[in-house]
Formats: structure tokens, C-alpha cells, sequence
């Protein structure tokens, strides 16, 4: 264990400094003296020999006489004030052994960090011993606060200083690790805020136990924050001690699991997916064979030994494949090390079994495949007579007048292909079905109407889309012009599928016709496509939860060849699946951050309990009440890693699952160690660092100190008398008085 | 009888200017009250027959005894007239000092005594001299019975101012030169002065063969030192200035001058001479008593 302590050999101060200003009034004596000498009558006198003989003889007496009495007055006032103002002096081990109370503020790191487990007890196990100690071994008079170094649970534990023993002994044992990182800024922010209360007790101080982790405590990437907390260690080690107490271990290994992710936010039935997993060694030894499992609902389903070199992030992948529509848990784990908690890593991943999707024919057509949706339709659900298509996608084709009178809830995604006119009303339906999550995607054609689509559907206001339809560029009746594709180096993960992949002929498809559009500063709307001659292609946009698709062509043979070849399946249905993901949400979050629900309709009379890992369960139906114009529900007492089970109290609706996992920065633990901070951040030199054996122990106390000074001047004022009344008594007594009060003090312990 | 007492009181006395009024005042409200005149005996006492003689005082005649043998005898009395007193006053500056709560100062006061004194003895018949001194005799009238003289004391001790310092051992080696008759000598001093050399003065007087009373008169705050803020002194008789803190020095002052009494009790028991201290806010009438039962106890002894 590593002490960083400040330990003032001896120290002596006021608990209320303020009322030493009654010093002053120890000049009142001394002022009647010289205006009493000043003031005087006159008079004749006869017998003045004799008084010239008593002067002569008594003079010197008379003056150590009048001496005395002044300074016993003068002592009086002196003692009062200086007992009024609580004097406290501290002798570490010392000989004597006494202070004032002391403001204590203990800061006490509970990031998951802690959570460390060392031979015996863990961190956080220890520094709760410690903090335990620290007040237990406070005097009577000592004022505690606590903060805990967590980020998104609350840190002021003890806000109101608090001279209790018991009752804080009680909040420390109360304390638990937290899953969360440490902001270390925040809390010290606290505890300087802190310092400002009790303002009667003068001597403060800040105990920091913690296991000084280099990220919390000097996030080196970024400047700022360590500037920060450097900055603000400076300004408590002006207003108090200190006192930093290391319980870290340093050349520690740690073996994490930092990321657990899929491309897609869900997974249909006996489809596989890909897992990835990213591993990372916090440590200087590579470490051989790890066993990484994979668990499914509780199930281990597979596991691999990797090996995980260090100080490096690795990468593997798992693959499964759900036989099951719902919410599926899925976990990896790595071999348990001394800090288990980042070992595991948790992800839901909702398996459908289909995707409905509305398409909305803008052209009827008598001839086969001659509706603008027939080739679309094909694309996502090639079905043939003899054999039924088993794919997820379930298109459902509606003409242009169907549209207000559908129930848009019911489908992941809304397929719009050559609709010639929008009215406002269809515009509204489609823009509140996007906010809610719905998938839009606009495709073109022959009958499209530019200027009512620029005035509905892209108007710049009320519009979905921020963009402006311009002229059709190219002409299907005379294809002399081919256009192609560019697909803008793959960026987009909506067709990432195709690079590398030259044969699905995505660069080669042709294209006879297309509208000009120009698109207008919009942070939420990216290009996926463009055209050779550097024309948006297909563009894609967010409005609240949901995403829109531009296609500026159209999806069926008039406007080129592409309905027929080869990229056209799987980019429509990639476009799909990834504009229907806003109905799913996010559903995973890190410790402290809130989880976002997403609602139904259909939900909203309901009463939702959220179940968390800890089988504490919260009920959300005032939340949901507040924000039923969003349908969004914020979750925020994430403050456990594991699954956490959404019920909607009906039987009719399964239970959703979000997955919360910790933050990565904690599990690196690499100690900054006292050499980084540097010690003029004390008020005092340091003492030495390495602290093991036992500390004589830091005494003190102050009630006695102020009661033998209010004894004292009890007796004082006794002897004050006295000596008016016979001198010689007076004069004894006084000596007794101080040679007792000095004696009492020697003794006071 | 009470009527007569508030008459003796300092306070009355300060009121009447006239000397006279207030000896005559003091000792007919001493008598009255009395009933018994202090200085009866004084020449009173029968002593023996003698046969007349031409010249003599046909007052002192026997007539019972001529009656009786048909001579004429004379009666003789002890020291029957030849009784004088004389009163020494003394008259330096530190008399004149009187504190805040006495009616009168000490010159006024002694004069008073010195007055009433006066008045009994030449009441009775006797010569009273008086003879005020400082550091030298400032005035001397010499002794006689006539009433007249008294009107003459009262007026030296009405134009007398209490100056100068006093040197009484000095004077009173002078006086007991000059006065060469037994007397009775009064003193009235506060002995502000020289002590041994006061005595030694005394102590000629004693051996003249004088009879010798000495009334001291103190002012009440000489010994009860009853200042409490601090006090500048101003020395009367050239004395220095003094700036004191009273209620400090007021033990040792008062040591001091108990010490002073004292000494001043113990030489006049050696010198066989009567005492008497009187405070200047005591009744007169104390004042006389005190001095005059102590001189008749002496004397009836």
C-alpha cells in the first residue's frame, strides 16, 4: 500500500480563527491604565511627609503590585478570547497529542477498476478498511463528508458534514463497487465544492484513496481533462491537506473484452451471422490460449482459444445462426482474470422472422411485370409457384390511393416507386411514420411530378428529404447516353457487400434516365451512389428515428437496365433491411448511459417494467406518459452490466432485451503511481511515499484545550481579587493557578 | 441637654464667626451638661489660716473666724491665683488644611479649643496667656484674668492666618526660656513637624517644671486616607508635589502615620504629659472631655 500523506510535525491553529479578534480586547486593560493615570483631582495636603515616606518606601512594591493585577486582567481577557476561538494543536506521534476537529472529506474511488482482486480482499474492499480507519480513529468534533469516484451514480454520498462516526462508519460499509468509469474531475470538483462548507472548522482535509489509474487520473489523450484534474488537485491543496492514499497495484495484467458487434441490428431466422469480438490485453506479457466462449440465452454454444498478445487489440469472429424468432442474449466470456467483470460482454440481437414491406405502385399496368413495384416486388421475394420463397422480406404492393388508408405501423419499411403527386395529408403520414422509426424509400420514374414532389415531399421546411428535384437528365426512349454507377470507394455499409465482389455488377449497371437533384446542407443526409457524371445516385437521410432512401432513378425497366441485373436483388434488399433497422432502436448501452426504448402504438396503454441483471425492477409508465409524442422511453439506472429484460406486462408481447456493457476505459490499469502527480500539489512536503509498517498514529483534540483555558480564567478572576484584597495571597494564588493550568495542559492528552 | 450638645457640634460651630459666641457657646453647653465645673479644683482647695496683714486683700478674710476670736485671718488657698495657663497655638501652614468632609479646618478648630479654654479659665479667675506659633511665636500675650484679655485673645486669633512652616521644638525652647513661672501650658498642634525635636522642646517645658497638656488635632482624611481616584498632593509648608495612586498606598501611608500617633502617645507617657487626640469632625465637646477628664483624674489623684 502506498501512502501519500502530509504529516506536519506539529501544528497549532484556531477552529475559529475569527474570534481571536477578541485578542484586541486585551488592550482594554491597558487603556484604563494609562486613562486612569491621565484622569486625577488635586489637593492640598498636610501630612505630607508621610505620604512622601509610604511612596518612597511602597513605590516599587506598588508598581510590580499594579503590574501584576494588569497583567492578570490582561491574561483574563487574553485566555477568554483565545478559548473562545478553540484553539487545537497537533504533535504527530509526538509528545503531545491534541487538535482541533478537522473537516474531513473522503474521497473514496468505486469505478469498476477497483473492483481488482488482490490475495486477500479487493481494492475497493481495501480502501474501505481504510477510509473505515480514518474515521474511526478521528476525534470527537471531526466533520465527514464522502464522495465516490464513479460517474453516472450519484457522488456526494455524505453532502452535509456529518460528525457522526457511526453514521458514516454506516455509509462506508454501504458502499459498494459501481460497474462505471471514474471521473475523477467531477469528484474532485465535488469535493472542492465541499470544502467551502463547515466553515467553522479551519483545518480541512481531502483523503483520495484510490487505485490511481492512469486513465481516470491523467487521461493523457486528451490534455484538457488532465489539465483539469491537475488543476483542480492545486486549488483543494490550497484550501486543505491533501492526503492521497494509494491502494493500486501496479504491473498488473488485465484481459478484456472491448467490443462485441454485428453489422446487422438483427438477425432472421436460420440466416448466420457474424459476431465480432475484440479482445485486448491490457498488460506486458502476450497471453497463450485463452478460452473465449460464446453463450446464447444461457446456452454455450462455442468457444476458441486465441492467443492475445500484449498491449494489443485482437480481433476474431464468431458465427451463429438462430433458430428462433425474439430477443436473443448473446455473451462472450474470456478466462476469468483478477477483474472479471470486464471479462464478459453482453449483445441482444433480435431475430425475425419476416420484414413486412409496403410497396406503393405509382403506374398500374396491365402488361406483366409493367407496374412500377413488379420488379421490386420479384427482387425481394423471388417466389415461385412451385417453390415458396422462405426469405424474410414480405413485400405487400398497394397502389398510390391506398396509401392514407393503410395502417403504416404494420410495416418495417414503405417502398415508394414512380408515384406521380403527393398531397400534404400523404406527406404528414409518411413524415410521422419516419419520426417513429419507419423506413422510407423513394424511388423515381417517368411520371413523377418534380415541382409537387419539390413542393411536398422536399420542401425545405416541412419536407422529408432537403433536397431539390431538377431536370431528368439522359433519355429512356433514345438511349444514346449510358450512365453507371460509382460507388463512392464503398464507404457506405449499405453496399459494402459488393466490394470486392465485381461480379455482382454493381459498377456495371446501366442507367438510361435520371433527375438532377441538388442537395442541400444537411448534417443528417449522406450520398450511398453516385452516377458517373458525378449526379446523386441514391441518397439517404435520418429523420428522427428513422431513415429515407432517395433513389433518383427508377426501379423498373424504363429508366435502364438495372431491374435485370445482377445488383439489383440484393442492393433492394440490403436497402430494406437497413431502412427498416430505425424500428428496432438502439438496443445497447454503457454502464450509467441511458437506454432508449422505442414504442408501438399499440404499447402505450400498457405498463412496462424494466428488470435489470440485478432482478431490480423499475416501472416506466410515467416516463412513457411524458414522452408519448416521441414514443420513446429513457432508461437511465443502468448502473449494472448484463441484460436487462423489458417487460410490458402483457403476455401478448414478448419481453425485449438491452444489452448494457462496461466501459472500456477501466480496464486498463495501469497505475499513474505518486511520481506522476507532483508533490507541490501539497501543502506540505510529503512525507515518504511508501508507508508500510505502522504510522504512529495522528492524535488530537481541542475540547480540553479550551476548558482548561476557561478554568483558568475562572481562577483568574478569584485571583484578580485576591491580590486587591492582600497582595501576598493574591500573588500565591497566582502562581498556583498558572503552575496548575500548565501542569493540566502537559497532561491534557 | 440636647439642645446644648448640637451646639458643640463642628458642623454648628462653623457657622459662628464670633469667637466669643462660640467659646461661650461650647463651654456653657459643656458645663450645663457636666454639672461639674473641670476646673473647680484649681484654686479652690483651702490650704491654711494666716494672720492679716496690712495690704492684703480684705476679700480672703475668715469672718467666722473673727467672729469667733476677734482676729483676722486670712484663708490661703493652693496655687489660688497665682494659676496660669498658658495656650500654645500653633499657627503653620499644615492648621490651615481642611479635606472635603470636615466642617472646619484644623486652625479652626484648635482656635475653637483654644477659645473655650480661654473663656474657663478666666472665667474662674484665672490668667490665661496665649501664644500663637509657626516657626517662630508669631504672637504672645501674656497671661491674665481680666475679662478684657480674653476679648484680646479672641481678636489675635481671629486676625491670625495659619502660615509659614512650622519649627514648634525650636519655639518651644524659646518659650520655656521666656515663661519662667510654673504654668500650665496647652498645647494645640497637629506636630506636623519635626517629632525629637517637638519632644525635646516638651521635654523643657517638663523640666521648667511646667505642667504640660498637649491636644493633637488631626483632620479626619490625615487618617482615614479616604481618596480613591488618583491624587495629585500639593505639599503645604514647601513640601514637593506628590502624584499617588490611593487606594495602593493607602496602607502604607496609614502604617505610617499610625506609626507617628504612636510615637507622639508613647513621648508624652514618658513625659509624664497629658494627651489628647482630636479629629476635627468630633463634637467639642469630645474634644474637651477627652482632654480635660484626663486632667482631672490627674489632678484628684
Amino acid at each position: 500500500m502506498t501512502e501519500l500523506a502530509l504529516h506536519p510535525i506539529f501544528a497549532f491553529g484556531f477552529a475559529s480563527p475569527w474570534l481571536l479578534m477578541g485578542l484586541l480586547a486585551a488592550g482594554i486593560p491597558v487603556l484604563i491604565h494609562l486613562l486612569h493615570k491621565r484622569k486625577f483631582i488635586e489637593t492640598e495636603w498636610a501630612a505630607m511627609k508621610f505620604l512622601l515616606i509610604a511612596t518612597k518606601k511602597y513605590s516599587r512594591r506598588v508598581r510590580f503590585e499594579q503590574l501584576l493585577v494588569l497583567l492578570v486582567r490582561c491574561l483574563i481577557i487574553l485566555l477568554l478570547a483565545i478559548a473562545f476561538s478553540r484553539p487545537y494543536w497537533s504533535v504527530q506521534g509526538g509528545f503531545f497529542e491534541s487538535a482541533a476537529p478537522i473537516h474531513r472529506i473522503l474521497v473514496i474511488d468505486s469505478s469498476f477498476s477497483m473492483r481488482w482482486k488482490g490475495d486477500e480482499q479487493s481494492l475497493f474492499e481495501a480502501a474501505r478498511e481504510l477510509a473505515r480507519e480514518q474515521v474511526s480513529d478521528s476525534n470527537t468534533g471531526d466533520a465527514f463528508q464522502l464522495i465516490q469516484i464513479s460517474n453516472s451514480s450519484p457522488q456526494a454520498l455524505i453532502s452535509r458534514p456529518s460528525r457522526q462516526q457511526a453514521y458514516v462508519l454506516d455509509e462506508i460499509k454501504r458502499m459498494q463497487p459501481t460497474e462505471e468509469y471514474g471521473n475523477v474531475g467531477q469528484a474532485l470538483q465535488t469535493a472542492l465544492d465541499f470544502l467551502g462548507q463547515a466553515q467553522e472548522l479551519a483545518q480541512k482535509e481531502v483523503i483520495v484513496i484510490s487505485d490511481f489509474q492512469a486513465q481516470s487520473w491523467t487521461p493523457l489523450q486528451s490534455d484538457q481533462g488532465s489539465s483539469r484534474i491537475r488543476s483542480l488537485m492545486e486549488a483543494i491543496s490550497k484550501k486543505a491537506t491533501l492526503v492521497l492514499k494509494d491502494v493500486g497495484q501496479t504491473e498488473e495484467t488485465n484481459l478484456a473484452v472491448i467490443d462485441l458487434s454485428s453489422k446487422s441490428v438483427f438477425a432472421t431466422v436460420n440466416q448466420p451471422i457474424r459476431l465480432g469480438v475484440t479482445l485486448h490485453n491490457y498488460g506486458g506479457l502476450n497471453q497463450g490460449q485463452v478460452n473465449l466462449q460464446l453463450f446464447v440465452d444461457g446456452q454455450l454454444v462455442n468457444q476458441k482459444q486465441v492467443d492475445l498478445p500484449a498491449n494489443t487489440d485482437t480481433q476474431t469472429e464468431f458465427t451463429h445462426r438462430f433458430s428462433k424468432v425474439g430477443d436473443h442474449r448473446m455473451e462472450v466470456r474470456l478466462a476469468e482474470d483478477r477483474l472479471p467483470l470486464d471479462n464478459r460482454r453482453w449483445k441482444v440481437m433480435p431475430v425475425k422472422k419476416e420484414i413486412n414491406v409496403l410497396l406503393v405502385n405509382g403506374r398500374q399496368s396491365g402488361e406483366v411485370m409493367g407496374r412500377a413495384t413488379d420488379y421490386l416486388e420479384l427482387a425481394l421475394s423471388p417466389s415461385l409457384k412451385e417453390q415458396p420463397w422462405q426469405g424474410v422480406i414480405k413485400p405487400h404492393v398497394i397502389s398510390e390511393g391506398e396509401l392514407t388508408n393503410t395502417e403504416l405501423s404494420l410495416y418495417d419499411a414503405v417502398v415508394i416507386c414512380d408515384v406521380a403527386l403527393f398531397t400534404e395529408n400523404e406527406r404528414d403520414l409518411l413524415k410521422r411514420y419516419v419520426k417513429r422509426g419507419g423506413g422510407l424509400i423513394i424511388s423515381l420514374g417517368e411520371q413523377v411530378n418534380a415541382e409537387n414532389y419539390n413542393q411536398t415531399i422536399f420542401q425545405p421546411d416541412n419536407g422529408l428529404l432537403p433536397l431539390k428535384l431538377l431536370n431528368r437528365r439522359g433519355d429512356a426512349d433514345k438511349p444514346t447516353t449510358l450512365f453507371e454507377f460509382d460507388p463512392l470507394k464503398y464507404q457506405h455499409p449499405v453496399i459494402e457487400i459488393f466490394k470486392g465482389n465485381p461480379d455482382a455488377g454493381l459498377e456495371t449497371t446501366h442507367l438510361y434516365e435520371y433527375f438532377q437533384t441538388e442537395i442541400l446542407p444537411d448534417p443528417n443526409t449522406r450520398l450511398i451512389l453516385n452516377f458517373d457524371t458525378n449526379d446523386p445516385a441514391v441518397i439517404e437521410s435520418t429523420l428522427g428515428r428513422g431513415k429515407i432512401i432517395l433513389i433518383t432513378t427508377s426501379l423498373d425497366r424504363h429508366w435502364g437496365t438495372w431491374a435485370i441485373w445482377p445488383s439489383f436483388p440484393p442492393m433492394m434488399n440490403e436497402f430494406v433491411l437497413y431502412a427498416a433497422t430505425g424500428k428496432w432502436g438502439k438496443r445497447e448501452s454503457l454502464v450509467g448511459q441511458p437506454l432508449e426504448i422505442v414504442t408501438q402504438e399499440s404499447q402505450r396503454t400498457l405498463s412496462p417494467r424494466m428488470i435489470t441483471p440485478g432482478e431490480q425492477e423499475f416501472p416506466l409508465r410515467s416516463v412513457l406518459d411524458k414522452n408519448s409524442e416521441s414514443r420513446t422511453i429513457s432508461f437511465n439506472q443502468t448502473f449494472q452490466s448484463g441484460i436487462y429484460e423489458l417487460d410490458w406486462g402483457t403476455s401478448a408481447a414478448e419481453k425485449t432485451l438491452f444489452a448494457v456493457n462496461v466501459s472500456p476505459l477501466e480496464s486498463d490499469l495501469r497505475h499513474i503511481g505518486p511520481q506522476v502527480i507532483p508533490p507541490q500539489y501539497f501543502r506540505r512536503q510529503a512525507s515518504t511515499p511508501n508507508v508500510l509498517n505502522e504510522q504512529p498514529q495522528e492524535q488530537s483534540s481541542e475540547a480540553g484545550l479550551s476548558e482548561i483555558m476557561l478554568l483558568t480564567v475562572l481562577a483568574l478572576i478569584v485571583v484578580e481579587q485576591l491580590l486587591l484584597w492582600r497582595f501576598s495571597v493574591g500573588a500565591l494564588s497566582f502562581l498556583a493557578v498558572m503552575l496548575l493550568s500548565c501542569l493540566s495542559l502537559f497532561f491534557q492528552r | 441637654m440636647e439642645d446644648y450638645h448640637k451646639y458643640l457640634d463642628p458642623q454648628t460651630l462653623a457657622k459662628v464667626q464670633n469667637l466669643d459666641l462660640a467659646a461661650r457657646q461650647i463651654v456653657e453647653g459643656y458645663v450645663s451638661g457636666s454639672h461639674k465645673s473641670p476646673f473647680h479644683g484649681f484654686s479652690a482647695e483651702f490650704a491654711q489660716h494666716r494672720e492679716y496683714s496690712v495690704g492684703d486683700d480684705l476679700r480672703y478674710v475668715d469672718w467666722k473666724v473673727y467672729a469667733k476670736s476677734d482676729r483676722y485671718y486670712l484663708k490661703q488657698y493652693e496655687a489660688e491665683t497665682n494659676f496660669t495657663c498658658y495656650i500654645l497655638l500653633d499657627c503653620s501652614e499644615s492648621m490651615r488644611y481642611r479635606s472635603d468632609n470636615a466642617a472646619l479646618s484644623k486652625w479652626e478648630y484648635g482656635r475653637l479649643v483654644a477659645a473655650a479654654l480661654a473663656y474657663v479659665v478666666i472665667k474662674q479667675q484665672d490668667a490665661a496667656g496665649l501664644c500663637t506659633v509657626n516657626d517662630h511665636v508669631v504672637d504672645f500675650l501674656r497671661p491674665s484674668s481680666q475679662p478684657t484679655h480674653l476679648k484680646q485673645m479672641y481678636y489675635t486669633m481671629e486676625h491670625t492666618e495659619p502660615t509659614g512652616e512650622s519649627g514648634l521644638g525650636k519655639v518651644f525652647h524659646e518659650l520655656a526660656e521666656r515663661i519662667s513661672r510654673r504654668s500650665l501650658i496647652i498645647v494645640i498642634s497637629d506636630l506636623f513637624d519635626d517629632l525629637d525635636s517637638v519632644m525635646l522642646g516638651l521635654k523643657h517645658f517638663r523640666h521648667r517644671k511646667h505642667d504640660v497638656s498637649l491636644l493633637q488635632v488631626i483632620d479626619p482624611a490625615e487618617q482615614d486616607f479616604p481618596f480613591q481616584e488618583p491624587v495629585l498632593f500639593k505639599g503645604l509648608e514647601n513640601l514637593p508635589e506628590q502624584m499617588a495612586e490611593p487606594r495602593s498606598l493607602k496602607k502604607a501611608y496609614q502604617a505610617e502615620f499610625e506609626t507617628f500617633l504612636k510615637t507622639v502617645r508613647r513621648g508624652c507617657r514618658d513625659l509624664k504629659m497629658d494627651y489628647g487626640l482630636v479629629r476635627t469632625d468630633q463634637s467639642l465637646d469630645v474634644a474637651l472631655s477627652t482632654f480635660l477628664s484626663h486632667r482631672q483624674s490627674r489632678i484628684g489623684s
